[in-house]
């Protein structure tokens, strides 16, 4: 399938440290791919290059085979950006604040308000059009930030935590919208929920320190884990040898020790039976043993851990 | 052009919501001006400039000050601290505009109220004065007054871009627009000043402006040259501005 965004080698410094590291990848054209990584992991960063709002130091981003920096005229006009932070001008109200974007983009005032109407129906805000921002909740004022992103019908969207601070009700709508948009527009969509990763996905990437730690789409990063377990042995007292004992055992995987207890990942559930043979040497309190889902296989790697075994 | 629509639009909102402040101002200044610069320059002022009353001579620089007043006040709240300028600036980086487009129309869209605002007060000044200019005149007035709010635009965004802080802003702008007051023949006739320092400030554009608008207003006399210079230097002040926008703002 064509790609709608693509990035070559895009790098971004900030005094001197690197936030993006030499990113390359496409976005196909009608996906949804999702972007988790925790604070600071580089999203934001990564979502205001690629809607080119900000100049990446390395590399070059690629809107409908158009550089984001060079052709800005064009790329602009197909791409909605939706910041993390309510960014509206506090002189004015909702309205004129979703006015004035869409005068910025050239569109009729016309198809501007028809636009007004079908969102504010949409995302259920049609009763605090005509406050003023700083009268309204974080809640209205990503719900209006929305409509904002939305007005000039983009084809290509980079939404930057579009339902945080949002209630239940609320981000029940936004998801049911972002999915009805799959296949029609290209969604770029950073989140720090994982059950959200889970429900909107075509494709997941998990980015961390500015680079991409794991990428696919769902399934298939769990098919990557394999037979991925997380185990955890609760000692009445886990002493240094025991514990450079049992690190040292083959099958274990990124161990490590939590006060008395011994937290490691193995490839199968018999890697515990390895363990066992030498833990019940002494006091055992409790042992846990668990199935790698998406949320331990994106905390596992963006701390690091499984790198050996990958 | 799609900016510029924008932005007035913008500019037509927040004067509609403030109205009544905002006249209130136009009638205040005017008055508050007349006294503390007419009453006591008359006062202090033993031979008067080109021969005419001081408070006719000062006429065309009290309205310079009105204007500069109004264009300083309309982009101060938008711009005069950096964090809400990129707030601001984060959504339109992402529309289809150049710097440029939206750095002219930052700038042009403020003089139209400043114009409008600086116009009713320059008619209540004028009755305060005792001093009807001729329709031609008023004419050639406004178009002096709307190259110099081009060029306090430009000067106002300069600072707005290049300071951080709103006390920084404040003390930048009371310095260079104090220093314009009495160093471009505004209120303070230049040829009282060293002959240095004349030679020096009748170069400025805003001294060049007040030359063309005085040799208007008392002699009757259109002089391309005293707004064809500064009208070149603030369309050179946009594309600067829209440098520094460019490389200071986004990212």
């Amino acid at each position: 399938m064509e790609a709608s965004v693509s990035l070559k080698k895009v790098g971004k410094l900030a005094e001197g440290q690197s936030i993006l590291a030499g990113l390359s990848f496409g976005i196909e054209r009608g996906s949804v791919m999702v972007l988790v990584g925790p604070n600071d992991s580089g999203k934001s960063t990564l979502l205001k290059v690629l809607a080119g709002v900000t100049k990446p130091e390395f590399g070059k981003v690629f809107i409908n085979g158009m550089d984001n920096q060079l052709r800005r005229n064009e790329t602009g006009r197909v791409v909605g950006y939706m910041p993390q932070s309510p960014n509206f001008d506090f002189l004015l109200s909702i309205r004129e604040n979703i006015i004035f974007h869409g005068l910025l983009y050239g569109l009729s005032t016309s198809f501007i308000h028809s636009q007004i109407q079908k969102l504010s129906n949409l995302f259920q805000i049609r009763d605090i059009l005509d406050s003023h921002p700083a009268n309204l909740s974080r809640g209205y004022l990503k719900l209006a930030m929305l409509v904002k992103t939305f007005i000039h019908d983009p084809e290509i969207l980079f939404l930057d935590e579009p339902t945080g601070s949002l209630d239940l009700h609320s981000r029940y709508i936004v998801w049911d919208y972002l999915q009805q948009l799959k296949g029609e527009k290209t969604v770029v969509y950073a989140t720090q929920s994982i059950d959200e990763a889970e429900r909107l996905h075509d494709r997941i990437t998990v980015i961390h320190h500015g680079r991409i730690v794991l990428e696919g789409t769902l399934d298939k990063l769990l098919e990557t884990s394999g037979d991925l377990h997380h185990f955890q042995i609760q000692f009445e007292k886990l002493n240094d040898d025991m514990f450079k004992r049992l690190s040292k055992i083959s099958t274990v995987v990124t161990p490590k020790q939590i006060g008395n207890t011994f937290d490691f990942y193995g490839r199968n559930r018999r890697v515990m039976f390895d363990v066992m043979k030498i833990a019940v040497e002494t006091n055992l309190l409790d042992f846990k043993a668990k199935r790698v889902a998406l949320e331990t296989l994106i905390k596992a790697s963006t701390e690091g851990e499984l790198s050996d075994s990958d | 052009m799609t900016a510029i629509k924008a932005y007035i639009f913008r500019q037509w909102w927040i004067f509609r919501r403030s109205w009544f402040s905002e006249i209130n101002l136009s009638i205040i200044l005017p008055v508050a001006l007349y006294l503390s610069i007419v009453v006591v320059f008359e006062q202090l002022l033993i031979v008067s400039p080109g021969d005419f009353p001081y408070s006719i001579w000062v006429f065309p620089g009290l309205l310079f000050i009105l204007i500069t007043v109004m264009i300083y006040l309309s982009i101060y709240a938008d711009l005069s601290e950096r964090g809400r300028l990129i707030e601001l600036t984060e959504s339109i980086t992402s529309t289809p505009n150049f710097s440029i487009s939206i750095i002219t129309a930052a700038t042009l869209s403020v003089i139209p109220g400043a114009l409008l605002k600086s116009v009713l007060g320059g008619i209540l000044l004028s009755l305060v004065i005792g001093f009807i200019p001729s329709i031609i005149s008023l004419i050639g007035l406004v178009l002096y007054m709307i190259i110099l709010g081009l060029l306090i635009s430009g000067i106002v965004i300069t600072i707005s871009l290049l300071t951080k802080r709103r006390v920084t802003h404040l003390s930048v702008a009371f310095i260079v627009f104090l220093s314009l007051f009495f160093l471009s023949d505004w209120i303070f006739p230049l040829e009282f000043l060293p002959l240095t320092l004349y030679s020096i400030f009748r170069h400025l554009p805003t001294t060049q402006l007040m030359e063309g608008c005085r040799v208007l207003l008392l002699g009757g006399q259109f002089t391309i040259l005293t707004w064809l210079i500064p009208l070149g230097i603030g369309i050179v002040w946009l594309l600067i501005n829209a440098i520094i926008y460019s490389r200071k703002v986004p990212g």
